[in-house]
């Protein structure tokens, strides 16, 4: 019997063949003595095995046992926390200009959409504080509609004071 | 001083939801519950005490900290049991890395020599035994397989999985798992046979 059919054999018994298939796998060990054979033998051996996993008892205490495992979770719990700590340390650092940024680009954008519709005043010029929620940035923003002109000043509060109004702005953009 | 809540009546699901808010004394009561069971599956599998114990504990540290991805799609013995398969699994194969393939494996991969030389057992040599010593006998006969027999004998036999899921977890082909446990059966059924014809003589 080649290998082909050997395996055969297992999936038949295994179920793990078509109806079609399993039929005619059953027709062939029927008839042929070497492949019942086969079939008897790898029966016997799964019905063997089926519920009759070897039973082992731990050989060491509940207590004993258990306070290996609590430790290791509780170990790795502060480890974790430790990881997170310094994740959130190093990542400050980048909050200032990232959240910076992120103010410029909503006001460009807010102003790209709704300049234009903002003409009851052409020739006024606006120097406003912004409003923002982080508790390290100011900024204030600059806008003139006669100049097509439109500055946001960020800064650090920490480092930084706010400039001073000024009638003309020094930094234009365009 | 505040006294312990008395888990033992409890049922492993409350167990397990008080385990998942964090409850510690919860997951305890399931670890002395199912200590055995990993234990057995993990020793099965190593066939060494000590990595046994070891990779059953680290099984379980695993379990408290995926508790929340339990959905209660099966029993959280078999979710457990899962976890230390898997670890034994890689502890297997970092085992494989550092030795020689054996020539048993070789002749399998090839498919030839070893078939020809296993006789079929005809009589069944489990009948009459007392279940106490047919289990005492698959140990042994367990511990004389090859891991790669005797890890897909465990998977399919006690674990019940189909030839594409422990394919899937050994990571080889599923026409490899079919020869693997093709052979591993028939290797048991000639130890078994072997032993009866011992206690005969």
């Amino acid at each position: 019997m080649n290998q082909k059919s050997e395996l055969r054999l297992q999936s038949y018994l295994d179920g793990e063949l078509s109806p079609r298939q399993a039929r005619r796998v059953a027709e062939w060990s029927s008839r042929d003595p070497e492949a019942r054979a086969l079939l008897g033998e790898l029966k016997m051996a799964r019905t063997a095995l089926a519920g009759n996993e070897p039973e082992l008892h731990l050989p060491e205490s509940r207590e004993f046992y258990w306070s290996k495992i609590r430790r290791e979770i509780e170990r790795a719990e502060k480890a974790e926390a430790g990881f997170l700590r310094r994740a959130w340390f190093s990542w400050r650092k980048y909050l200032v200009p990232l959240a910076g940024t992120a103010l410029v680009a909503i006001l460009a954008i807010s102003t790209a959409r709704f300049g234009d519709v903002t003409g009851a005043d052409e020739s006024a010029r606006h120097l406003a504080e912004v409003e923002n929620l982080s508790e390290h940035t100011g900024a204030y923003s600059f806008r003139s509609h006669a100049e097509n002109m439109f500055v946001v000043w960020v800064y650090d509060q920490n480092q930084e004071a706010p400039p001073e109004p000024e009638p003309e702005a020094d930094l234009i953009l365009q | 001083m505040a006294t312990q809540p008395d888990n033992t009546k409890v049922s492993d699901e409350k167990l397990v939801r008080g385990a998942q808010k964090g409850d510690m004394v919860a997951f305890e009561e399931l670890v002395a519950r199912h200590r055995d069971k990993l234990y057995a599956r993990a020793f099965s599998m190593m066939r060494n005490e000590d990595e046994a114990i070891d990779l059953s504990q680290e099984a379980w540290v695993k379990g408290w900290q995926r508790l929340k991805q339990f959905q209660g799609e099966s029993s959280f013995v078999t979710w457990m049991t899962r976890i230390v398969i898997n670890l034994c699994l890689d502890q297997l194969r970092k085992q494989k890395r550092h030795r020689a393939e054996s020539i048993e494996l070789l002749e399998e991969e090839s498919g030839g020599v070893e078939r020809q030389m296993l006789p079929v057992v005809a009589a069944n040599p489990t009948e009459r035994l007392e279940r106490a010593e047919l289990r005492a006998r698959i140990d042994r006969a367990l511990g004389q397989l090859s891991y790669e027999h005797r890890t897909v004998l465990i998977l399919h036999e006690f674990e019940e999985l189909e030839y594409k899921e422990i394919a899937k977890k050994m990571q080889c082909s599923i026409g490899t798992v079919m020869s693997r446990l093709f052979y591993a059966r028939r290797k048991m059924a000639n130890l078994l046979a072997g032993f009866k014809r011992e206690e005969l003589s």
